[in-house]
């Protein structure tokens, strides 16, 4: 791929890339490393997708599953000190701990599970976005809701949260 | 965005030029009617501005070099004495007899290459033959998470670890501990040099491999690159691989 093919797909695609890892991750290191991995995943599968009105639904998938991967593999540790995290408001104390909880919460669910809930209850996108997504369709995806509904008090208990 | 209006995926392919000519018209026929969605849609363009300027060049320049196999060491090569690169303590590509490298906050590397009988010994000389077998150690305190790398002359980066993933991996605490495995050195022939980073936090190693490639690519110190991975130590050690002696 020429450089200026680079070029113009950075600019097409880039701000699409870093707002989905900006959004899961909160933190905009983390975040621009994270855009770095999937933009170079997306120069190398680029050619491949045929219908580029699909282009932006693999990013949403592909950035996602990135993150999602980043976030379960990330360990609680004492925060080194970061200017630019201070200064970012989205990644204050209180919003790490409930991304911290979310990520553990979802870790116990399989992959699929855990992209319809995601899509649904925190992006809320509708279930024809959600399959042009993830390509489940909307039964998969109503049955993984379920499944995600009542699965979700006993992965509470098992990792001693308690529901108010 | 539900029933009437266009859906965010929707918009968001308009906005990146992917429609097709007709969907692309019925978007912008429905944005001539539908103040949400070209609210949304002028978000987007702004979002898309700010983005761009926030990060220009730095990112796409990255994988702009990783995208090609760019064979520029040999013309500098030719001024090997006068290559300085510096990495931490060490330097690039340049001929150094130590193999051990330590760093001021505790962090060591060290180099044991499998000798006749299979035990793993220091060697005096940095000089190695392919297919030998090396072993490092390593000891660390509080900068756990390590990743392990190597460049050749050629400017091909190899990740020796992690083992598996995409970013650092995590280390025990202690001193002189082996990395898992040993490495097998392959039949490349000539200055390989093994680049490690010690963090604090856990690195994507394609940041990391996208900062050393950078600044092979434009000379730079890597001192100066370094902010770029922050809370983080960086050493490295000089192999110069040679055929075997007959």
């Amino acid at each position: 791929m020429s450089t200026s093919e680079i070029d113009r797909l950075y600019r097409m695609y880039g701000f699409i890339i870093y707002g989905r890892c900006i959004r899961i991750l909160g933190n905009r290191d983390e975040a621009r490393d994270a855009m770095q991995v999937v933009f170079m995943k997306l120069i190398q599968a680029y050619s491949g997708i045929v219908d580029k009105e699909k282009v932006v639904p693999w990013i949403f998938r592909t950035a996602q599953n990135h993150c999602f991967n980043l976030l379960r593999e990330r360990k609680r540790m004492t925060e080194t000190v970061d200017a630019d995290a201070i200064a970012d408001r989205s990644n204050s104390k209180d919003a790490c701990a409930h991304r911290d909880l979310i990520a553990r919460v979802m870790h116990q669910f399989g992959e699929k599970i855990t992209d319809a809930v995601y899509l649904t209850y925190v992006e809320e996108f509708d279930q024809q976005e959600i399959k042009r997504i993830t390509g489940q369709s909307p039964a998969t995806i109503r049955r993984n809701l379920k499944r995600f509904r009542e699965g979700l008090p006993g992965v509470l208990k098992r990792l001693g949260i308690h529901e108010k | 965005m539900k029933s009437n209006h266009c859906d965010r995926l929707k918009l968001l392919s308009f906005v990146a030029g992917d429609l097709t000519k007709p969907d692309e018209t019925a978007v912008i026929s429905h944005l001539q009617t539908c103040t949400a969605c070209t609210a949304y849609v002028q978000s987007i363009r702004e979002e898309r501005r700010c983005f761009l300027d926030e990060y220009p060049e730095a990112v796409i320049a990255d994988v702009r070099q990783k995208n090609d196999h760019i064979v520029f060491w040999r013309p500098l090569l030719t001024l090997a004495a006068s290559i300085v690169l510096a990495i931490g303590a060490g330097v690039f590509f340049i001929d150094r007899t130590p193999d051990t490298t330590h760093l001021k906050g505790g962090e060591e590397l060290r180099l044991f290459v499998n000798d006749s009988t299979g035990f793993p010994a220091v060697r005096p000389s940095s000089v190695f033959s392919p297919g030998e077998r090396i072993q490092f150690t390593y000891s660390c305190g509080t900068r756990r998470y390590f990743i392990l790398t190597s460049i050749d002359e050629t400017g091909r980066i190899s990740t020796y670890y992690p083992l598996m993933g995409d970013s650092s991996m995590v280390l025990e605490t202690g001193a002189n501990l082996p990395l898992p495995n040993s490495i097998i050195l392959d039949s490349y022939i000539g200055k390989e040099l093994f680049i490690a980073v010690f963090s604090a936090r856990p690195l994507q190693v394609a940041a990391v491999i996208a900062v050393i490639r950078r600044a092979f690519t434009q000379g730079e110190d890597l001192r100066t690159a370094i902010p770029e991975i922050k809370n983080a130590a960086i050493t490295s050690i000089l192999l110069v691989k040679k055929e075997r002696q007959r």
